[in-house]
């Protein structure tokens, strides 16, 4: 079966209008949207920008818009989104470099802001060994831990098209996981990051960062979390354990 | 030219874990990570089964379903037996001293990965969760759920962030620069500007990773190209074992994915085209036997024309008598390939599998501390590197130990001697020359596309080098990548800019790939040749 890939081609740096371009890619039942790209780049033109590495929707590096949807590329086959023409935009919102290769530093710089480390002062075992966990301790970070960075929730959100400040779904989704973890003993300073205009009270729990994640994460459940616990920090009331609904597989 | 003290080519686990223990051990050291990819994006994120170390956690369960031990840390395991598994796996062929550095310390890099924060899944006492694997004596992966190379990664991203650890994200590695014996560090090209540039370094690391992408079915990622090897045997260093390489019974058919091979020790079933249990015919063990013997046995199923699909080169796998939940929870990436990639619904279907190449072992000769013998200055860690220590097999979770114990040795040796180094001069040609060979690639003239002789490579080296090995097939293969690179100087770029050209990028991964392809498949005749002497 044939089916028409729409691509907007973009320059050169900072050019603001695209000229659009169709390819026609033959397909199979399992062929995936990254399956097309490579066809167009390798047989038709070689021209054509984008990003890959794993195959697997594991690495993150695939993020683009489908149809109007974020997803990513490598895990979505063409077949099943019954469309003779198939539109496959950069993630919006994202400064584009070229094609569909957008650029990270700004995501990756808002992720840093979040201390994307553990802070701990917990004492750890004498003999060097690991520090107990409770298996629901872990399972709660479970979800939120495992982003892969691909930008389809940050990339969905209007607040972020409209305010590049925001720190977007993605980054407080990484906050909310060191805030969520038993061990972590910064939640204030973590709740005092997150706990501004550019962060989590600009987000207006629009859910598109929800329903485009490609791994199933909450992301407005966990942004919503974060207001409350620092609603409830304000009134003094510390680490209180405000549990956002974790997916039944996690 | 770009000057740090370190400068350490791949952001993978390996290069991440060398780097940190460089900073912990020397504060003032100027460590600098180049890398063709965002760090998160490396191809260590798609490991999934978990790192091997004699943690003992965990009791021995019963065979058949593993359950969750309810005692206390058990003393079954320990870091000899974790040896004399290894050893074994390998077929008695390892490395002693690698093995024993690489046993000794694995529950050390593990128990600092928790001390990190690394979300590993927790036994009910709350210690890390621990899972049998194939030639395992006792449950020794640690594991979180059943991503655990994603999580050691975006663990290590954070210290990286946290220790304010620079990186070049989307720089391309073109040369080492080696003179009078001693590494000065490298060329790289700025993928998103298109500039050349020299890195002159104290000490150079590479930490390139795998070069499972030069088989057409293969679990590695898009970008395992084997880079990192090409451009240190272009520098004159001797390749080891190229012909090496782990193949895991379970790949996604056509795909390569890997599906945890917990799923055959947990109780799924391999069946060929009658639809007919056949591992029992191979191993006393059924499924349950070493990695290595299943994908012989199935490639014996679909030699003698028992496989199934278009090509018959598949057999099934069986899990549809598991307990759904128990796949739910253990390996939910099975039901995600099943469904996202194949469409089919695996509680209800046979899913198509097949060998693929899993596990590249050959790599640049490293002692324990990942420094080359050959040249001075110059370290290799992770799955670019041999030192020996995996002998003939991998035991599976030991790859991931070795990129950590091993990335961290090196660190070590290398925070030690930092502050007696002083920069040596890169030769002076170093940049025109880079520069010239990029030009070069995107002036050259003809017909063909680097695409197409990347799939015809990919294709043969799967048919010749795969699990089933033959004398003719191979030389006919060497005879076959030398016409290939003579194909690619016939091939030209139709991306001629300067600006993010991923074209250009293929481009180079494909002759790096044709280099090493002819390494491997000479290595494997001299294998061949040397076992029936
Ligand atoms: C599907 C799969 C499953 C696996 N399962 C297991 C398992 O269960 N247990 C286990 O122990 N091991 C497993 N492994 C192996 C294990 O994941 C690897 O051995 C380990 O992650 C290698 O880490 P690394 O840091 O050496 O390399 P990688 O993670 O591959 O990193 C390589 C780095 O080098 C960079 N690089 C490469 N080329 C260039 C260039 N030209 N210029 C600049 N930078 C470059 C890349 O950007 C990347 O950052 C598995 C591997 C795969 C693919
Ligand atoms: S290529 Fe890695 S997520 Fe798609």
């Amino acid at each position: 079966m044939n089916v028409k890939i729409r691509v907007p081609r973009y320059e050169a740096n900072g050019a603001i209008t695209p000229v659009f371009q169709t390819y026609t890619v033959a397909i199979t039942p399992t062929t995936t949207v990254l399956d097309a790209l490579n066809q167009i780049k390798g047989h038709q033109d070689g021209t054509l920008a984008f990003r890959r590495s794993c195959r697997s929707a594991m690495c993150g590096s695939c993020g683009v818009m489908v149809n109007g949807r974020n997803r990513l590329a490598c895990n979505t086959r063409v077949a099943e989104l019954n469309s003779s023409e198939v539109s496959v935009n950069p993630l919006p919102g994202f400064p584009v470099i070229r094609d569909l290769v957008v650029d990270w530093d700004p995501f990756f710089a808002k992720d840093a802001v979040m201390l994307p480390y553990l802070i701990s002062d917990q004492t750890r075992p004498d003999d060097g060994t690991e520090r107990l966990q409770s298996p629901s301790d872990a399972r709660q970070i479970d979800s939120p831990s495992s982003c892969i960075q691909c930008g389809c929730c940050s990339s969905a959100c209007p607040v972020q098209w409209t305010n590049s400040e925001y720190y977007g779904p993605a980054a407080l989704t990484r906050s909310y996981r060191f805030v969520e973890d038993s061990r972590d003993t910064a939640v204030k300073a973590r709740l005092d990051i997150v706990g501004t205009e550019t962060g989590v009270w600009r987000c207006h729990t629009i859910f598109n960062c929800t329903s485009d994640c490609p791994k199933g994460i909450l992301n407005t459940e966990n942004i919503q979390a974060l207001k409350r616990k620092i609603m409830l920090s304000r009134l003094g009331l510390g680490r209180i354990e405000v549990r956002a609904r974790v997916p039944e597989s996690a | 030219m770009i000057q740090h003290d370190v400068v350490i080519v791949g952001s993978g686990i390996a290069g991440m874990r060398c780097a940190l223990e460089i900073k912990r051990q020397a504060p003032e050291a100027d460590v600098a990570l180049v890398s063709k990819l965002y760090p998160v994006r490396s191809p260590s994120v798609i490991e999934r089964g978990g790192v091997a170390a004699a943690l003992g956690n965990v009791l021995q369960a019963a065979q058949g379903i593993i359950a969750p031990s309810r005692q206390h840390r058990s003393t079954a395991d320990s870091v000899e037996s974790h040896m004399g598994d290894t050893l074994a796996y390998g077929g008695g062929t390892g490395d002693a001293a690698a093995v024993a550095a690489l046993c000794g310390e694995a529950p050390q890099v593990v128990y600092e990965l928790e001390h990190m924060g690394a979300p590993f899944s927790r036994t009910v006492e709350g210690r890390i969760a621990q899972v049998a694997g194939a030639g395992h004596s006792n449950p020794r992966l640690a594991y979180a759920a059943d991503r655990t190379g994603h999580a050691i990664l975006h663990t290590l991203y954070g210290e990286l962030v946290r220790y304010g650890i620079k990186i070049y994200p989307e720089w391309f590695l073109l040369s080492l620069l080696v003179e009078e014996g001693a590494a000065r560090g490298i060329t790289a090209l700025d993928i998103r500007s298109g500039e050349v540039e020299v890195f002159n370094a104290k000490i150079t690391v590479f930490a390139t990773g795998s070069y499972g992408r030069i088989f057409g079915i293969t679990s590695d990622a898009q970008s395992s190209t084997g880079d990192g090897l090409a451009a240190a045997s272009r520098a004159g260093i001797a390749l080891k074992g190229l012909d090496q390489v782990g193949f895991h019974p379970l790949g996604l058919a056509d795909l390569g994915f890997v599906i945890s091979e917990r799923a055959l020790l947990d109780g799924g079933y391999l069946l060929n085209s009658a639809e007919e249990r056949f591992m029992g015919g191979y191993s006393a063990l059924a499924e349950r036997a070493p990695l290595a013997d299943v994908s012989r046995a199935i490639a014996s199923e679909i030699a003698a024309g028992r496989g199934v699909g278009a090509g018959k080169d598949h057999v099934w796998l069986d899990v549809r008598h598991l307990p759904a939940q128990h796949v739910r929870e253990h390996f939910p990436h099975l039901i995600e390939f099943a469904q996202d990639y194949l469409g089919l619904d695996p509680f209800d279907a046979l899913i198509p599998v097949q060998p693929t190449a899993h596990a590249t072992l050959g790599g640049i000769p490293t002692d324990v501390n990942g420094r080359v013998a050959d040249v001075r200055r110059f370290y290799a860690v992770g799955a670019c590197a041999n030192n020996g220590v995996h002998g003939a097999a991998p035991l599976p979770g030991n790859e991931l130990a070795a990129a950590l114990v091993f990335g961290r040795r090196a660190g070590a040796a290398i925070a030690k001697q930092l502050g007696e180094k002083s920069f040596l001069s890169v030769p002076a040609e170093a940049l025109a020359t880079a520069k010239t060979t990029i030009k070069a690639l995107l002036n050259q003239k003809g017909t063909g596309r680097a695409a197409t002789v990347r799939e015809q490579l990919l294709s043969s080296m799967s048919a010749s080098n795969g699990v089933q090995r033959h004398y003719d097939a191979l030389t006919e293969q060497i005879g076959r990548v030398r016409v290939l690179r003579n194909d690619f100087a016939g091939t030209a770029l139709q991306d001629k800019g300067t600006l993010f050209n991923t074209e250009l990028v293929e481009a180079l991964e494909v002759a790096n790939m044709l280099e090493i392809s002819e390494v491997a498949a000479s290595a494997a005749v001299e294998q061949l040749a040397a076992v029936a002497a």
